[in-house]
């Protein structure tokens, strides 16, 4: 009996069109705040022709809502959301107030709140639009660029909605979504946008986004060139993790980073001589005084802009039992705060 | 004569089905004052009174509960703590099927109306509760077997999330240093209340063995506590997790079944919550029917029927007027605050009870 109750509830496949991203940018339209996009896969239900044929709906509209409801007076077919793989944002929205639709996403029941978020550059509308040679379904290239970038890219890594969410209402943990840029009728993916709570801030550089990746979620095969008097050489890093610890003491506040990481294959970058085991162990030498350098930089730029993707705030108030003031005293700490980065760099026989 | 694991089974229903609204609400509304204490309490307390409960039962096994109490209590008393008790479960029934309907409208499907939902799961619902009593406890059996795999699956994929950051989940844990408050107690006491559905039940079940099943019950009890506690807090937050009203979806609409062919939790978990609530939804209404008898209203046929239709009739007058959340969530604060007592109070007189016969 529940089978049909629970079913598609009235309405035929052929009737529904699936929306697979939504983009959001700010609008060209004067008073109007949004430019809501929706890209809409053609799949006829038909999974041997599904096919990477896609529509886009835009509308300018004042609040998110009243765009989806116009997207749906534009369309024959009811607009299913259950879909969404993909949230995008357009730079100069971001870089306006990214919390009120990341609410609304988060309260509206059909959107999945594992759907990925990523940052448009020039603006969401340009990448919604790029269809790339090969895809299984329209918006799939997107969420499979996210997905991988787990384990795969050393730049950045995937935010989904829920995380996005608990990030911005948690004081001591900022928000990180990662940049999606649109260059040369390519897609790059390497950077990583800071947002201070509800705006974008900082646009990290790639290499800085590698390092900030290290620390939040750790490294698989990412690549370090170093110089030393032997020459110039090319190591992998196979895996790199990084933890750390905070200790406040009287007045002063540290945090002890201790980074691993297991180097693989070296690549000679002109004629110096064999690899030998001196010439691994200054490269390891080297690497660990490199990471540490660069690791401290970051950390004090972070700093000096107020921002804590690392989540220090909210480690020291886990680590806390009284409650009352925390996040004011916090606050005060975190501008004072030292950091001490301890760097171990191991290169494996090969 | 039933094996005791159905009562196990009616704890655990309980325990499952107060995922769907209001407890975790109310419970995540404490979250800086001691709510964490009060659940853990709330299971202390419930446990000494399942203790306390079931050897006092266990003396009166295969006998109704107004075999166990003529004799001791008056007619008089007797019969208003049954209608009392009616009132209690067909309320907690109530609740659970509109809001359950609600949850159907919302995330399964939207353009149906919920008015014609709520009609025929209220229909489906009332004629499985006029079954015999076995009959229920079987489809009990089955639904909550059906439900032991994914409970433990959310538990794994939230323990192997790499998303998770246990600074969220120690936060939340640092206000266990609050004192509990009466009204969380509740809700927590709340959560093991299946105990309850023995008095309904005790004639076709065997007697338990306190002692030795005690500890595994408040093990399993203790770790769905946690479970119930920690999985929304850490894909939500702690300052994120109150804006949302149905905690439980969202969380598990956050979940992610990597190596499967659906992709999101949330489906799976709504259609077995779906199984769950129906479930709970009948085993509260027979029980009502139940305390009606007991109290010698519900004798022949025709009587049977006048109650079931006034409680269609009544159920369907009160539908519009519990529609909205807010009302529901005050009346069910209350309502958990008023069962608490009551639960207590039919301890001390199944106590009091045996009391009475151990000299004889």
């Amino acid at each position: 009996m529940l089978m049909p109750l629970s079913g598609c509830a009235f309405e035929d496949i052929d009737r529904r069109a699936f929306v697979t991203s939504i983009g959001i940018d700010s609008s060209e339209v004067k008073d109007k705040k949004y430019s809501v996009i929706l890209k809409i896969s053609m799949s006829k239900g038909d999974p041997k022709v599904i096919g990477s044929d896609f529509l886009m709906l835009q509308v300018n509209c004042n609040s998110i809502s009243e765009g989806l409801d116009l997207l749906r007076a534009m369309s024959d077919k009811k607009l299913e959301y259950g879909h969404v793989k993909v949230l995008l944002f357009g730079e100069e929205v971001a870089r306006k107030d990214i919390s009120l639709a990341v609410d609304y996403f988060m309260r509206r029941p059909d959107i999945q709140k594992i759907a990925y978020l990523g940052v448009g550059k020039p603006n969401a509308y340009e990448l919604l639009r790029f269809k790339p040679k090969e895809e299984a379904v329209a918006g799939s290239y997107f969420f499979y660029a996210f997905e991988r970038s787990r384990m795969q890219s050393p730049f950045v890594y995937a935010v989904p909605l829920y995380d996005a969410s608990r990030r911005i209402t948690t004081p001591g943990l900022d928000l990180t979504i990662p940049v999606m840029a649109y260059v040369h009728d390519d897609l790059q993916i390497n950077q990583i946008a800071l947002f201070d709570k509800k705006k974008l801030k900082v646009e990290l550089a790639s290499d800085e986004s590698k390092l900030l990746k290290l620390l939040i979620a750790g490294v698989h095969n990412d690549t370090l060139t170093l110089k030393t008097k032997d020459g110039v050489f090319s190591v992998t890093t196979e895996d790199g993790e990084s933890d750390y610890k905070l200790a406040i003491g009287q007045g002063k506040a540290k945090a002890f980073f201790s980074i691993k990481m297991k180097g693989a294959l070296i690549e000679r970058m002109d004629d110096s001589g064999v690899i030998t085991e001196d010439i691994k162990k200054t490269l390891e030498q080297k690497a660990e005084e490199q990471l540490q350098k660069n690791v401290l930089q970051l950390l004090i730029k972070l700093k000096e802009e107020g921002l804590d993707p690392l989540g220090f705030g909210l480690r020291y108030r886990s680590r806390h039992w009284d409650h009352s003031n925390e996040v004011k005293s916090w606050s005060a700490i975190y501008p004072e705060l030292e950091f001490q980065v301890k760097v171990q760099y191991k290169i494996k026989e090969n | 004569m039933l094996q005791i694991r159905y009562y196990y089974f009616l704890l655990y229903l309980n325990f499952i089905v107060c995922m769907i609204e209001f407890t975790p609400k109310l419970i995540y509304s404490g979250r800086y004052t001691g709510s964490l204490s009060s659940l853990m309490l709330a299971l202390f307390v419930t446990c000494l009174m399942i203790i306390l409960f079931e050897r006092q039962m266990n003396r009166f096994s295969g006998q109704s509960i107004a075999q166990i109490m003529s004799g001791t209590l008056a007619r008089f008393v007797q019969k208003s703590l049954f209608l009392c008790y009616f009132v209690l479960t067909y309320g907690a029934g109530l609740i659970f099927l509109i809001s359950y309907t609600q949850i159907i409208h919302r995330f399964i499907c939207p353009d149906m109306s919920s008015g014609l939902l709520f009609a025929v799961f209220l229909v489906l619902v009332l004629f499985a509760s006029l079954l015999a009593s076995k009959s229920i406890l079987f489809m009990l059996e089955i639904i909550v077997i059906f439900q032991i795999p994914f409970m433990m699956i959310m538990i794994l994929l939230f323990l192997l999330d790499s998303n998770i950051q246990v600074d969220f989940l120690l936060e939340a844990a640092t206000y266990i240093r609050h004192w509990p408050a009466y009204q969380m107690i509740a809700a927590g006491a709340f959560l093991f209340n299946g105990y309850m559905s023995r008095l309904v039940f005790n004639e076709h079940l065997v007697s338990s063995k306190p002692k030795k099943q005690l500890p595994v019950v408040f093990i399993i009890g203790l770790l769905l506590l946690l479970a119930y506690y920690f999985i929304p807090i850490g894909y939500l937050g702690l300052a994120g997790i109150d804006s949302d009203n149905d905690v439980w979806f969202t969380a598990t609409n956050s979940m992610r079944l990597p190596h499967f062919f659906i992709e999101r939790y949330l489906v799976v978990f709504l259609m077995i919550q779906l199984g769950v609530s129906l479930m709970f939804v009948i085993v509260c209404c027979h029980s009502s029917l139940q305390f009606l008898k007991q109290a010698n209203l519900l004798n022949g046929g025709k009587i049977k029927w006048i109650w079931v239709s006034l409680l269609l009739v009544l159920s369907c007058a009160l539908w519009p007027y519990m529609g909205e959340s807010a009302i529901r969530n005050s009346f069910f604060s209350w309502f958990l605050n008023v069962k608490l007592v009551f639960d207590i109070l039919m301890v001390l007189a199944v106590l009091c009870c045996a009391r009475r016969i151990k000299p004889a």
